[in-house]
């Protein structure tokens, strides 16, 4: 691993609600995700040196195949910057986040804006899926019928029958992130949710029903980052990018081998080493629910427990709000939403406002480290990206 | 006399004689590691070098690493349909369409020795069926 030339802080977050905008562009939500950061980074629009825009299917859905960053960006007044365009599907915003940090940690910028958007509303369902299946490789998997829900309802079975989780757990964990929802102003579905009524939900892919499934929806999300040591001219709460990592899905399909790390540990592995810091100090995260079974291996792939531990803790009401590790105070993708570009700085937002004690009613008892963990796509058995970041006060 | 059968996708299985049922997956050997991946690919995802990949036939049977059988399907395909993971003992796990069974949660079984079976997967925009690959339970083809 090398070594950064500087710190870089997290002066601003800001994000659209999350939801069905059929009156809103990507141009609006981008625009409107991008000035609440920068509202709330004190700074002034013009000082911003570079910009990543993290965008997934909108050239499939709206049309606007290429230059999308700059297409919105115009439109949010800022034009003539360096924009560049990160898409890498469910994890663009994580991606863009990462590079703005890689730039400014460069010592070639001071202030940089990541910004993720997404349209995928589109009042055709098929339509949006036939974009989503192109998050596959469509060669071996999208052309060949494959069905997002269904791969993860395939680990989940594998998961149920190694580990002996049962369908309630994995309603729990939907249960969870609904309440959690429900405190969350941005969240695309406020509305709370019983084991039965999750179980009893319209079956997609058993075991994953209905409710277990994050939504189709709009959104957008951005932060305003920038080097630490300017830092507190904007803010007298910067909040540290203490370690990144990001990882390549390592294409399960080819080895089944045990010793091979997926995505998620390389990733959090890489971020983990970079910031010094464990698992165990971690105090809030966000995780990727794109469907509810994917929260329990992904905290144990992120390495909050060994494998097979994580129905505990929600048996145990340790992954709630004011457990001993709280996930998803967002409400996850399951109930805030997943926009897909979107998703990654959404999530970072959260953490953001839980590290400033911002985070109203979903507030965690001070914490001082947060991570994000965001994927993207499916290869084979793995997620095709994967981007840790470990935040701290 | 008879069409020519159109494939889904080139370069992943052969039809000999354009014949599905001496049909096989076609996958790649590193002759320095022995790895054998499916999609063929030409350069070893484990030494991480090139020019030691080699074209290899892929066994028709393996076990059924998972399922799904799911109540939506994509255009060109019909819900509910199944589709699985069937790991080969060449160390591949090779994703497909499931086929020969009711489309219910208790006709298949993790571990069930499956067999691949080439047949139409979809439709082109002409109405034409293009032929991919599809796992099915042993059991399911005697008696045939």
């Amino acid at each position: 691993m090398g070594r950064l030339a500087r710190e870089v802080a997290i002066i601003g977050v800001g994000m659209t609600k999350f939801g069905k905008h059929p009156d809103k562009t990507i141009k609006d939500l981008a625009r409107e995700a991008t000035w609440k950061a920068i509202r709330d980074a004190n700074v002034d629009a013009k000082d911003i040196g570079v910009i990543y825009c993290g965008n997934a299917v909108d050239g499939l859905l709206s049309g606007q195949e290429d230059i999308r960053g700059q297409v919105v960006m115009r439109e949010a007044g800022l034009a003539g910057k360096p924009i560049i365009n990160t898409p890498n599907a469910c994890a663009s915003s994580s991606t863009a986040f990462r590079e703005a940090w890689l730039a400014i940690a460069s010592g070639m910028y001071d202030i940089a804006l990541a910004v993720g958007f997404e349209k995928l509303y589109v009042d055709d369902t098929a339509k949006t899926t036939r974009a989503l299946a192109t998050c596959t490789d469509v060669a071996v998997e999208g052309n060949m019928g494959v069905f997002f829900p269904g791969m993860y309802a395939m680990e989940a079975k594998r998961y149920m029958l190694e580990t002996g989780c049962t369908k309630e757990q994995i309603a729990k964990v939907c249960v969870k992130n609904h309440k959690n929802g429900c405190l969350n102003p941005h969240a695309q579905i406020q509305q709370e949710v019983t084991v039965e009524e999750v179980l009893n939900s319209k079956m997609i892919a058993d075991p994953i029903t209905l409710y277990m499934c994050s939504p189709i929806g709009d959104g957008g999300a951005a932060a305003i980052l920038c080097a630490e040591n300017i830092a507190r001219r904007y803010r007298s709460d910067p909040i540290l990018i203490a370690g990144s990592g990001m990882a390549s899905g390592v294409f399960l399909d080819i080895d089944i081998d045990k010793e091979k790390k997926n995505s998620t540990e390389l990733a959090a592995r890489e971020a983990f080493e970079m910031s010094g810091i464990g698992p165990g100090d971690v105090n809030v995260a966000e995780v990727h629910d794109a469907f509810s079974p994917a929260e329990f291996t992904f905290f144990e792939e992120i390495g909050f427990c060994n494998k097979g531990e994580a129905p505990r803790f929600i048996e145990e009401g340790e992954t709630e709000i004011g457990g001993s590790i709280p996930i998803n105070t967002s409400g996850g993708l399951e109930s805030k939403g997943h926009p897909v570009g979107a998703t990654g700085l959404g999530m970072i937002s959260e953490i953001v406002w839980q590290l400033r004690g911002e985070a109203g009613k979903r507030q965690v008892k001070s914490p001082k480290v947060g991570l994000v963990h965001n994927g993207g796509g499916i290869i084979g058995g793995d997620n095709a990206v994967m981007c840790v970041h470990i935040l701290k006060r | 006399m008879e069409n020519e059968l159109k494939k889904m996708a080139e370069g992943l299985f052969e039809l000999p004689n354009g014949s599905p049922e001496k049909g096989y997956l076609v996958g790649a050997k590193c002759t320095r590691c022995g790895t054998i991946t499916f999609p063929k690919r030409m350069v070893c995802p484990n030494c991480v070098k090139e020019d030691s990949m080699v074209e290899t036939s892929l066994s028709k049977r393996g076990r059924l690493y998972s399922f799904s059988v799911n109540q939506m399907a994509p255009e060109g395909f019909k819900a509910p349909y199944i589709t699985g993971k069937i790991d080969l003992p060449e160390k591949v796990r090779v994703f497909s369409v499931i086929a020969g069974c009711e489309p219910k949660e208790d006709t298949l079984e993790i571990g069930m020795e499956m067999e691949i079976v080439f047949e139409s997967l979809t439709k082109d925009k002409d109405g034409r069926d293009l032929i991919g690959y599809k796992f099915r339970p042993i059991s399911s083809s005697k008696g045939v």
